[in-house]
């Protein structure tokens, strides 16, 4: 579920002249021009120290970022990302989009891009998940399994960025370097998310969990039909397909046969003859406990 | 006769169509599409059919999806006859004119359409008909169905569902299908006879030959048929015009959409639940031979009702019926599935499939699913079922057995001829559970591959490293073993044999033992067995009284210790008898003629206050018995081999034990008998380290308290006659009374059980084996000893009536103030004999005064124990007044005193205290003879005391009464108490033994003792003088008297 937050109810400070506004020789780094302005209930890292990201996926997806030697950006990145600086992320099909508290009165809007893999590839990795319930009892059962990428692999695709140019980034900051700390902070925010749900990464590569799972039901049902085919069952077509229940039959117990009714809401019928209403439990009471007593 | 079928058809419900045997015409019209069924019954027919089944219905055809033969061309094929018809075609084959023209046997090759005249029943209509011959399979389930919406009516599981299309009706019903009732739902879909849904919709061609899903077939026909029960139990009821409006008007709807909510098909949260069975036949039902498999079934339990779970197999089956109970069913199983895998890794390849159900586990497999991931997953939150036999894990141990006893089996064991010394053939073997495995089970279990073994109907896991150690053990255990070895290693069993010194070094055992058997007279003592199976012995010559059976039973039983030199503890309930059956047993080994006669006298211990009670006893029922008091003031000092060399019993008090243990440690002693031994509980005590310097050839303890149950005490007695035998008191400590004192653990207790029961014989009053023996009431005389101030008080009344009567007899004055005199002596000697301070009126203190009242708190203490009650008879009324509270501190009890003084209501309210059944009133009630000697009922008690000794027996017999009487159910014991050497003893001595005489002096049966008044000086100071003047030495020596131990006991 996306997080959207309406733009309105941020508490903005204009406490620091715009850095941007000032002509400076590059490289430089910005955040010596200013101090962030912190996000009331902003979205901040889990993690309070050390690396971010617990689990193999989101590692993978963090070494993309890590291989572009940008380490000064990531470790203020990171404290972005704990300091609660991100206003809003969402991980869509396609990009992550967030809006990234800086030093500014105006929050900066950071993006990574990646390439959502066609309907088709999708299609042919949920006819592989259909056949084998591993991959998909791992990933709700909350892990990304190690031979997921295999899957992909086998249809010509790969789940994770092999470099930074499959992710193109960008944010309004005026800080030229790719990735900046805002983008840096987005990513270590992604990547706990990723924890989290390892179905984002698949939503961030164009598939959503409900339409993944709903695609994997339906070529499960074209590979094996549930309903055993009359045609299937000639020799026993007149027959019990298996056991019938036991049903025991209820004693008849007036006070239970009303026990459904009383978990029902007040309901109002309209009386014939005027404004009035009667509760539509009292007037089927008597019919219950007729239910409950059949020989009664 | 018509084979009946049916078939549900969406929009029209049941369509009852039957199969004609004696139709055979085939249809010859080649039109396309459905061809009428050949021998399909006609409409009259099924009219008929409904006609049975009270009904009628309106009239159709319906294309119907049956087996057929025949190839491509249409004109061939002909619809294959159902099971049922074939078998009411058998039926009529013998009537050749019937003959029925249907196809032979060439098996059904595929589905093809067949029109067939259908007749549409409404549901209500099976729910009420009986079934009628013929019906076959679709109908039978159908009517299953019908039960079940029936039910789910009568359990008000039904939800309103207006039917505005029928004005006349607009109030119909639906099913709410929740928990259970919806998985029961899934099950009817899951049975369902595929013809029932063989309806050809629009007459379009089956595709994929799939058919109508089952489960929506299911819920239509539930809804009709719960429609049907519903309105068919309201016909009589007046429906509410309101709601009738509404519902036609539709108005109803907006909020029946919120009841759905309600009513929605839901569960509650599941959880992943795993289940382990055997496999047991394959896929077609044949039995599996060979390497034994497991199968662990997934599925999804119910959180909130946990009887409610659904396999895999059905959630595969029919996500879309449990979809409405759970959020996507199959979804969550999976996810549960993968939640699992990280626990259990093996996991993953079970689920490399479409649809994952479970997988299959090896022996090797399962033992580790059931060793190592079964608990993790269970801590985990995931549900997991084993099988009974694991959650009882067996346990490995050896059990061995002694064959080849002097005694066969079945042959009764004589005392005396099994000998401690005798070797035994001895073997061990590996037990599972304490059972003993046979060779052929031991081979399976050394070959099995995992360790997880098939044994005797159930599985055991055994640990491989126990095992192996086991094996190596059976190789190097000794083949023989002499009896004392057996028994000690009975004893030791389970307390580390590494604790036993006396323990041969090779027979450390591994593992525990779980027990040792034994063939024979052997064998009946390991089982506690001996006292019944024992050959009895005849009562010895020279005892003068017959035992009872029970009594002979213990005689023997302790003449069989006897001989194999094993120490016993005789714990018989309090009057039982176990000074008699010691005396008969020394009767026994000390008979005139017998050879084997020990040339050495029995030590008998006992406390000061039952010294005498043993003298007189042993004089009484033997009195051959050579007896000799070694105790007292006046005991004999020094080397006592003279007074040993002329005695045969020597009775001594622990306090004289303690005091003469240097000496009499020096003798070698036949037997040391341990009385009260009980009271010896500390082994740290002076008395308990001078039992143990005694040097005797058998040891014999005498207890009447349940010592079974108090740890402390039956370890001190069983070292007492067995040293060593239960290894060392720490050791015991740690193994048995922690356990089960603190832990309750009722295992241990029955181990320890079996541990001492060869050494320990306990019979109880209620006993049926005793029971019938006993007499109802049970009458003993206890001889107390005086201490030595109630000897020189005795001494100095005594002296004083000499004087007097010889100062009245020299001046002349006798008759009635001599009388007078007579009785005023007898009266304070009476009182001397109970406590000095009775006769001194000093109010002082009354502990250890009074050998008579030792012994009184000896006996409450044996009483109270017991949780039993008793009355306590004395004639002095100040007596009972410094007794009363001396009791009630003693002992922390209430203790209700009658006295002449006592109010009518204040009695009345004793009495129902005493006798209310709950047990909570006095357990002892304390009674004058006047006061309480007649006329009450006081049977909650069961001992009768009398603190003193009346006159007249009679008086005496009735006091007894008062427990002893209409409504007492069980054996009253009564303890007469008098002071041995005293006045007591001499009128007891006339009462008891010189009948004669005493019907004489007492035949008056008044209250006076008139015939002592009347005799002479001399006469009189005979009868009370004192036998020995310097009376007891004052007990100093509490037998129990070393430091505390804190052995955990109560």
């Amino acid at each position: 579920m996306p997080l959207e937050r309406p733009p309105g109810r941020r508490p903005f400070r204009e406490k620091f002249p715009d850095p941007a506004e000032t002509p400076a020789e590059a490289p430089r780094d910005f955040s010596e021009y200013g101090k962030r302005i912190a996000v009331e209930g902003g979205l901040a890292a889990r993690s309070r120290r050390g690396a971010i990201g617990e689990s193999w996926w989101s590692g993978r997806f963090l070494a993309v970022l890590e291989q572009l030697g940008v380490g000064g950006r990531l470790t203020r990145g990171k404290t972005y990302a704990r300091a609660g600086q991100i206003v809003d992320l969402a991980i869509e099909p396609g990009e992550v989009v967030a809006t990234v508290q800086g030093s500014r009165a105006e929050p900066y809007r950071a993006r990574i891009g990646l390439a959502p893999f066609a309907g088709e590839a999708w299609d042919a990795v949920e006819e592989a998940f259909a056949r084998d319930s591993w991959y998909a009892a791992s990933l709700l059962g909350g892990t990304v399994p190690d031979d997921l990428e295999d899957v992909f692999a086998s249809v010509g695709l790969s789940l994770f960025p092999t470099g930074a140019r499959e992710m193109p980034m960008n944010c309004s900051c005026p800080d030229w370097s790719v990735p900046c700390k805002h983008l840096a902070a987005v990513a270590y925010l992604v990547a706990e998310r990723f924890d989290d749900d390892p179905f984002l990464v698949l939503r961030w590569r164009g598939r959503d969990r409900a339409t993944l799972l709903a695609g994997i039901r339906s070529h499960r049902d074209d590979a094996e039909p549930t309903v055993t085919p009359l045609a299937d069952v000639l020799d026993r077509y007149f027959d019990a397909a298996g056991p019938l229940p036991e049903t025991a039959s209820a004693a008849p117990d007036p006070g239970r046969s009303e026990a459904l009714l009383d978990e029902m809401p007040p309901l109002g019928v309209p009386v014939a003859d005027g404004g009035s209403r009667v509760d539509a439990r009292e007037a089927l009471r008597p019919l219950y406990r007729r239910f409950g007593a059949p020989n009664g | 006769m018509l084979a009946l079928h049916a078939a549900w058809s969406p929009g029209r419900g049941i369509c009852l169509w039957a199969e004609d045997p004696a139709r055979g015409e085939r249809g010859t019209s080649r039109a396309r599409g459905a061809r009428p069924h050949p021998f399909a019954a006609d409409h009259a027919q099924l009219r008929g059919v409904a006609a049975a089944l009270g009904a009628t219905g309106a009239e159709g055809q319906a294309v119907l999806h049956l087996p057929s033969t025949g190839g491509p061309d249409a004109a061939e094929r002909a619809p294959v006859a159902s099971t049922g018809l074939r078998v009411s075609d058998a039926v009529l084959a013998s009537d050749a004119s019937n003959a029925p023209l249907l196809p032979e046997e060439p098996g059904p090759a595929a589905l093809a359409p067949w029109t067939v005249p259908v007749l549409e029943l409404d549901a209500g209509v099976l729910l009420r008909a009986e079934p009628l011959p013929g019906e076959g399979a679709e109908l039978e389930a159908l009517r299953a169905l019908g039960r079940f919406a029936a039910d789910l009516v009568t359990r008000g599981r039904v939800l309103p569902a207006p039917d505005p299309d029928h004005p006349e009706h607009p109030l119909g019903w639906r099913p709410v299908l929740q928990g259970r009732d919806l998985v029961a739902a899934d099950a009817f879909a899951a049975a369902l006879p595929p013809a029932v849904r063989a309806e050809a919709l629009d007459g379009r061609p089956l595709r994929d030959g799939a058919g109508p899903d089952p489960v929506e077939v299911v819920s239509e026909a539930l809804t009709a048929f719960v429609d049907a029960e519903a309105r068919h139990r309201l016909a009589d009821e007046e429906l509410p015009d309101d709601l009738l409006h509404a519902a036609a008007r539709g108005a109803l709807d907006p909020g029946l959409a919120r009841w759905d909510v309600v009513g929605a098909p839901h569960a509650g949260p599941a959880r992943g639940t795993f289940r382990l069975t055997e496999i047991v036949v394959d896929h077609l039902g044949h039995a599996l031979e060979g390497e034994p498999r497991f199968w662990l079934e997934f599925s999804l339990q119910s959180a909130q009702d946990p009887s409610l779970r659904v396999t895999a197999e059905s959630i595969w089956r029919d996500a879309g019926a449990l979809r409405r109970w759970l959020d996507d069913p199959s979804e969550l199983l999976l996810a549960e599935l993968g939640r699992a895998a990280s626990l259990y890794p093996e996991l993953t390849d079970a689920l490399r499939v479409p649809r994952p159900t479970g997988m299959e586990l090896d022996r090797e497999g399962t033992h580790r699913f059931l060793l190592d991931v079964a608990a993790g997953l269970d801590r985990a939150g995931f549900g997991v079922l084993l099988p009974s036999w694991w959650s009882k894990p067996a346990r490995l141990g050896l059990t061995a057995n002694a064959e080849g006893t002097a005694t066969p089996d079945g042959v009764v064991a004589t005392p005396g001829r099994l000998r401690r010394e005798e070797l035994v053939e001895f073997s061990w073997r590996l037990a599972v559970d304490g059972e003993p495995l046979s060779d052929e089970e031991m081979r399976a279990l050394v070959h099995a591959k995992a360790p997880l073994v098939h044994l005797r109907g159930q599985w055991v896991a055994v640990d491989r490293d126990r095992l192996r150690a086991g094996l190596e053990f059976l190789d190097r255990a000794p083949g023989e073993a002499t009896v004392g070895d057996v028994l000690t290693l009975n004893a030791a069993y389970l307390s580390s044999p590494a604790d036993h010194d006396d323990l041969p070094p090779e027979w450390a055992a591994p593992l525990p033992v779980e027990e040792v058997t034994a063939g024979g007279a052997l064998g009946d003592l390991l089982s506690g067995a001996t006292e019944r199976h024992l050959a009895l012995l005849d009562d010895p010559p020279s005892l003068e009284a017959t035992l009872r059976p029970y009594q002979r039973r213990g005689v023997s039983w302790l003449a069989f210790l006897a001989g194999l030199r094993v120490g016993g503890v005789l714990a018989d309930d309090m009057g039982l008898g176990k000074t008699l059956q010691v005396l008969a047993l020394e009767a026994h080994e000390r008979g005139p003629d017998d050879e084997s006669a020990p040339g050495r006298p029995t030590l008998l211990v006992a406390p000061t206050s039952v010294v005498g009670t043993w003298q007189r006893e042993a004089a009484r029922f033997v009195p051959g018995l050579r007896v000799a008091v070694h105790h007292g003031a006046g005991r004999a000092t020094g080397d006592l081999a003279a007074l040993l060399a002329g005695a045969d019993l020597v009775v001594t008090s622990y306090g004289t034990l303690t005091r003469d243990v240097a000496e009499l440690s020096r003798h070698r002693w036949h037997r040391l008998v341990l009385d009260e031994a009980q009271l010896v509980k500390n082994n740290r005590s002076r008395a308990a380290r001078a039992v143990r310097t005694i040097d005797a050839q058998h040891r014999l303890a005498l207890t009447g308290t349940p010592v079974e149950n108090r740890l402390a005490e039956l370890w001190s007695i069983m070292d007492a006659v067995n040293p060593g035998l239960l290894g060392t008191v720490t050791a015991f400590r740690d193994r048995y009374a922690v356990p089960i004192e603190r832990h309750g653990r009722s295992d241990v207790a029955k181990r320890l059980q079996v541990a001492v029961r060869p050494f320990l014989l306990r019979r109880v009053k209620t006993d049926p084996t005793v029971v019938d023996d006993l007499p109802e009431k049970i009458e003993t005389i206890e001889r107390c000893p005086l201490t030595a101030e109630q000897a020189s008080l005795y001494q100095v009344v005594v002296d004083e009536m000499t004087e007097t009567l010889h100062g009245l007899e020299t001046a002349g004055r006798e008759g009635i103030e001599r009388r007078g005199k007579v009785l005023a002596a007898l009266t304070k000697l009476k009182q001397v004999c109970d406590h000095p301070a009775l006769l001194l009126h000093d109010g002082s203190a009354l502990a250890r005064r009074s050998g008579k009242l030792a012994r009184v708190e000896e006996i409450v203490a044996e009483i109270l124990a017991a949780g039993e009650k008793a009355l306590l008879f004395t004639q002095f009324a100040e007596f009972g007044e410094m007794l009363a509270p001396h009791l009630a501190a003693r002992f922390g009890v209430e203790v209700a005193w009658l006295h002449g003084g006592t109010s009518r209501r204040a009695r009345d309210r004793m009495i129902e205290a005493f006798q209310d059944p709950s047990g909570d009133g006095p357990p002892l009630f304390l009674l004058s003879l006047k006061a309480g000697g007649t006329g009450l009922t006081l049977t909650a008690a069961q001992h009768v005391v009398h603190l003193d000794r009346w006159w007249n027996p009679a008086v005496e017999d009735q006091a007894t009464d008062r427990a002893f009487r209409i409504g007492q159910k069980r054996t009253v014991t009564v303890r007469k108490l008098m002071c041995g050497g005293t006045v007591e003893e001499r009128i007891d001595d006339l009462i008891a033994g010189k009948r004669v005489l005493a019907g004489q002096v007492i035949g008056s049966g008044g209250d006076d003792p008139d015939w002592l008044t009347g005799l002479s000086t001399d006469e009189l100071r005979r009868m009370v003088a004192l036998d020995d003047p310097a009376g007891d030495e004052p007990d100093d020596e509490d037998p129990d008297d070393g430091p505390e131990e804190d052995t955990g006991a109560a």
